[in-house]
């Protein structure tokens, strides 16, 4: 059932690509078909989903016992316990719910750098994300934030809409400044379900990211960050004297190029890179790097599944 | 390290350059930062970049210049060319004002060719050494040696023109007389302060005279390596007793190497081959080569030898061929057998009797030669005299006593009197003690006095022996017969010291010019012609005779030939001198080469265009440093 779903839906996904390429393919599709996206934290959805939750419900999956008190369901006591020991217990059995996945999406002027573009490259995360969470049921809110409020889409659930998923992030542009502080806090006010919060962003971001990033815990989520970085970043190809433009404020630094600036840039990079990590390792948020070198069926089917997102 | 001294508008040059340098350099980096164009390049966002160039910045003292490199670059090949341009020179050991004054040998035994180049250019590059060892302060003066010294660039600090100066010393044919220039260059070094003498030779010649009391440190530099040369040291015309149509021509081919030497000894008679020996020649022995010639006629004659040698200029002599000549021979007075009979041996003389000089006058070619024993001329006439034991009647002329026993002390065996005249060990029971006039030339001298003297007096030539050689062993040996001969032949030419056309080397030719019309055009073997003026003057000096060969006169319409020789043993002898003797110490050679200061202008301008490439490379490149 699923393989025939995948199938039909891969051939509509061919086209409905970005301009820099096929966000997803049949083969990819097939292989990412059976994971599904994993929550750390108790997460109570509004309706019965497909997921199994640490929450005491009304699935067919056993959890525990507890001894009865007055007022309890006597449907959920176990008899045949009580015929052994002349006690009452519950038997528990553990909720069903969806899950709400929210997949935010730096578009700011920083993540059309690169070749393939970083945009790009989160594009094809989200899709793939997506894809996973409404292959199983899961509820999906798709967004994309540069500075104030994030622009989404509307809460999907169910396989068949990937399709809108794609062509929303094919409509994606990068442009303007990164302002997640304003974007997370518009995001948290209007987002209080619990659920898990995967944000694709490179964090170029001059106000920081700690602010932000307070936004997204206070709401209790679970937050996986994903930092995309092109190789140009990570090994600059520069050399000569250069007026270096920033292409989100076009604010210049005038610079000439050499090995120990090289080098101070690689140590500086390093440096953002680990702190932004402790900071999320701090307060149990998830940090992934993902170059857009790493090839991305391996970021998802191999690293993400590693580090704990899919399984 | 220090900058070549130029001197004059050269130093001028280089106050402006140095002063121009840095300035320069200032207006370079103001220049660079004002004119510096960046290239614009996008990237995802600044923040990183100026955080990294602020912990640089931060972090390290001239961070400003550091990352312009390529400001860097141009600053030094600007500096490169300003050194450069300032001709920097590496010190090699020079010391400031010191007063070079460099004596370079270029006598004919410079021309061996055991060291590269020959010796006088092997002279010349450490003499070159020396102008490059000079520091700011430093001046030099350059002579050249052989026979006598020859000023070649006066004290100057100007290297190029020493260099140049260096250049120009060419060589001779002469012999070397190493107390000359010696002297010379004591006298010169008491006007400079540091004076510091060298003299660079091969060592091939006789110490000389002394220089007592030289002010200045001398230091010997040689070049040469062997001595392998076969040369003719010796050569004469002997003219036959019993037919003086014929003679000999003797030639004596000495081999100073330490292996025995073969050559072909040739006689050529006007450039025509006349004769020919091969002889071969023990280490250090001589041979005696001897031609019989005809000399009925004037003919150019040279002795040559085909050797393998290092030293060419020795190899030929010269002589000329002269047709017998009447002399009229007077003689005065009674004289003994002996020098009667020696008289008559020379075959060629026609002999009459006088009771007393000017008494008879016999036609005859040119002036005659009177002959005294004991017995003086009344007056002195425009002839030759010829005196044994008697005082010329002329002021000048005393005599002063009587030396008992005289012992011949030296000999002039450059004249042509006294020339190959064997007179060691002669015994004398007694001589007249004599003053001559101012001049004379002494040919033989005893311990207290001349014993032979040559003197003119207005057109006289007075050959005074102030011994009779009855009270000595004289007659009695083979030298008696020869100095007569040689006497008359040498009074009877007027006087000429060139009377046997033949000289040494560098000697003065000194020509009788009283036949000419107011010049004497002379050639010499390269075919130079020199006109010398000779208005008022009976004879004219030539002093230009440093090459071997003929040298044609021209005295009005008569034409005379001399020749030239090095003939000389100590010359020919090219083993390579290590001592010198000045004063009463002796300066060993030096063995190691001469430092030199090397000017690196050339490196420096090379270094310039490299970091030219480099720079042209890392912009174009963008390579990282």
């Amino acid at each position: 059932m699923a393989n025939d779903a995948s199938g039909r839906q891969g051939r509509t996904l061919l086209r409905a690509s970005d301009a820099e390429g096929e966000l997803l393919d049949d083969e990819f599709l097939r292989k990412i078909d059976q994971l599904q996206l994993v929550s750390r934290k108790i997460i109570a959805g509004k309706i019965h989903g497909e997921r199994l939750t640490r929450k005491r419900g009304h699935s067919v999956e056993f959890a525990d016992y507890r001894q009865y008190v007055s007022g309890d369901d006597l449907r959920l006591v176990d008899w045949n316990i009580y015929a052994r020991l002349e006690q009452l217990f519950l038997k528990l059995f553990l909720e069903e719910e969806e899950l709400h996945v929210h997949i935010l999406v730096d578009c700011s002027a920083s993540m059309g750098f690169g070749s393939p573009s970083k945009l790009f490259y989160a594009k094809k995360v989200a899709a793939a994300l997506a894809y996973i969470a409404l292959a199983e049921y899961d509820r999906v809110i798709l967004g994309a934030f540069t500075s104030g409020a994030p622009r989404e889409m509307g809460s999907l659930r169910g396989k068949r809409n990937i399709l809108r998923v794609l062509d929303f992030l094919a409509r994606l542009d990068s442009e303007g400044p990164t302002g997640s502080a304003d974007a997370f806090r518009s995001f948290a006010v209007s987002h209080r379900t619990k659920g898990i919060v995967v944000v694709l962003s490179d964090f170029m971001d001059k106000g920081g990211h700690e602010e932000a990033l307070k936004y997204l815990l206070a709401g209790s989520h679970d937050v996986f960050l994903i930092h995309i970085l092109s190789p140009e970043e990570l090994d600059p190809k520069l050399a000569g004297d250069l007026t270096l433009v920033d292409v989100e404020d076009a604010d210049v630094a005038e610079v000439t190029i050499s090995a120990p600036l090289i080098r101070k840039y690689k140590e500086t990079l390093a440096a953002f890179v680990t702190e932004l990590k402790e900071y999320c390792n701090r307060r149990a948020m998830t940090y992934i790097l993902a170059p857009t070198t790493l090839p991305f069926d391996t970021l998802i089917l191999d690293y993400l599944r590693r580090r704990g997102v899919v399984k | 390290m220090s900058f070549l001294s130029l001197g004059g508008l050269g130093a001028l040059w280089q106050g402006v350059a140095v002063a121009a340098a840095a300035g320069t350099v200032g207006a370079l980096v103001i220049m660079y930062f004002l004119k510096l164009k960046r290239v614009r390049r996008e990237v995802p966002s600044t923040f990183l970049w100026k955080r990294s160039v602020w912990d640089l910045t931060a972090n390290s003292p001239f961070q400003r210049l550091r990352k312009n490199l390529l400001l860097l670059l141009q600053l030094l090949i600007l500096i490169a060319a300003l050194l450069a341009l300032g001709r920097l020179a590496l010190r090699g050991g020079g010391k400031t004002g010191v007063a070079y004054i460099v004596l370079i040998d270029n006598s004919a035994s410079m021309g061996a060719t055991d060291v590269s180049g020959g010796r006088l250019a092997a002279a010349a590059r450490q003499a070159k050494k020396v102008v490059g060892d000079m520091g700011a302060r430093d001046q030099m003066m350059v002579l050249s040696f052989a026979s006598r010294p020859r000023v070649v660039q006066t004290l100057t600090g100007d290297k190029r023109a020493l260099r140049a100066a260096i250049g120009r010393i060419t060589l001779t044919g002469e012999r070397t007389d190493i107390s000359g220039p010696l002297k010379l260059a004591a006298g010169l070094a008491r006007t400079v302060s540091k004076p510091k003498i060298i003299v660079i030779s091969d060592g091939a010649f006789p110490q000389g005279d002394t220089v007592a009391g030289c002010p200045a440190p001398v230091e010997l530099v040689t070049v040469g390596q062997r001595s392998k040369n076969l040369g003719v040291t010796a050569m004469d015309v002997r003219r036959s007793m019993e037919d003086p149509r014929f003679g000999e021509i003797f030639a004596k081919v000495t081999n100073f190497f330490d292996e025995t030497l073969s050559t072909k000894v040739s006689l050529e008679i006007d450039g025509k081959l006349a004769d020919a020996q091969d002889v071969s020649i023990a280490p250090g022995a001589s041979h005696a080569a001897i031609f019989k010639v005809r000399l009925d006629a004037e003919h150019t004659a040279s002795v040559s030898l085909e050797p393998e040698d290092d030293l060419a200029g020795d190899d030929t002599a010269w002589c000329i061929l002269e047709p017998p000549k009447d002399i009229n021979v007077i003689v005065v007075g009674s004289i003994s057998p002996f020098l009667r009979r020696s008289i008559a041996a020379g075959g060629r003389f026609r002999i009459s009797e006088a009771p007393h000089a000017g008494a008879t006058v016999l036609a005859g070619d040119g002036e005659p030669v009177y002959v005294c024993e004991g017995t003086a001329p009344d007056a002195l006439g425009r002839a030759g005299y010829l005196m044994f034991d008697a005082v010329a009647p002329s002021d000048g002329f005393r005599d002063e006593g009587t030396i008992a026993n005289p012992i011949v002390l030296d000999v002039d065996d450059t004249h042509p009197i006294t020339a190959y005249l064997e007179l060691d060990d002669l015994f004398i029971a007694k001589a007249r003690k004599m003053s001559f006039p101012p001049e004379t030339k002494v040919l033989v001298s005893c311990n207290e006095g001349p014993l032979v003297a040559l003197s003119y007096v207005g057109g006289a030539r007075v050959l005074t022996v102030t011994f009779d050689p009855m009270n000595s062993r004289w007659p009695l040996r083979i030298s008696y017969p020869m100095f007569v001969a040689n006497a008359i032949n040498f009074l009877a030419s007027g006087g000429d010291e060139n009377s046997s056309r033949m000289i040494h080397t560098g000697d003065v030719l000194v020509i009788d010019g009283s036949s000419a019309a107011g010049k004497v055009v002379v050639t010499d073997p390269a075919g130079n012609r020199q006109e010398l003026s000779c208005e008022g003057k009976r004879t004219v000096a030539y002093g230009d005779t440093g090459q071997c060969g003929v040298y044609t006169v021209e005295v009005g319409d008569e034409i005379r030939r001399y020749v030239a020789n090095l003939t000389d043993s100590a010359e020919s002898d090219i083993t390579p001198g290590k001592t010198l003797a000045v004063g009463s110490s002796t300066v060993v050679a030096k063995n190691a080469a001469l430092p030199e200061n090397r000017e690196i202008w050339r490196e420096l301008l090379l270094f310039a265009f490299v970091v030219l490439l480099l720079e042209w490379y890392i912009y174009n490149r963008r390579v990282y440093i």
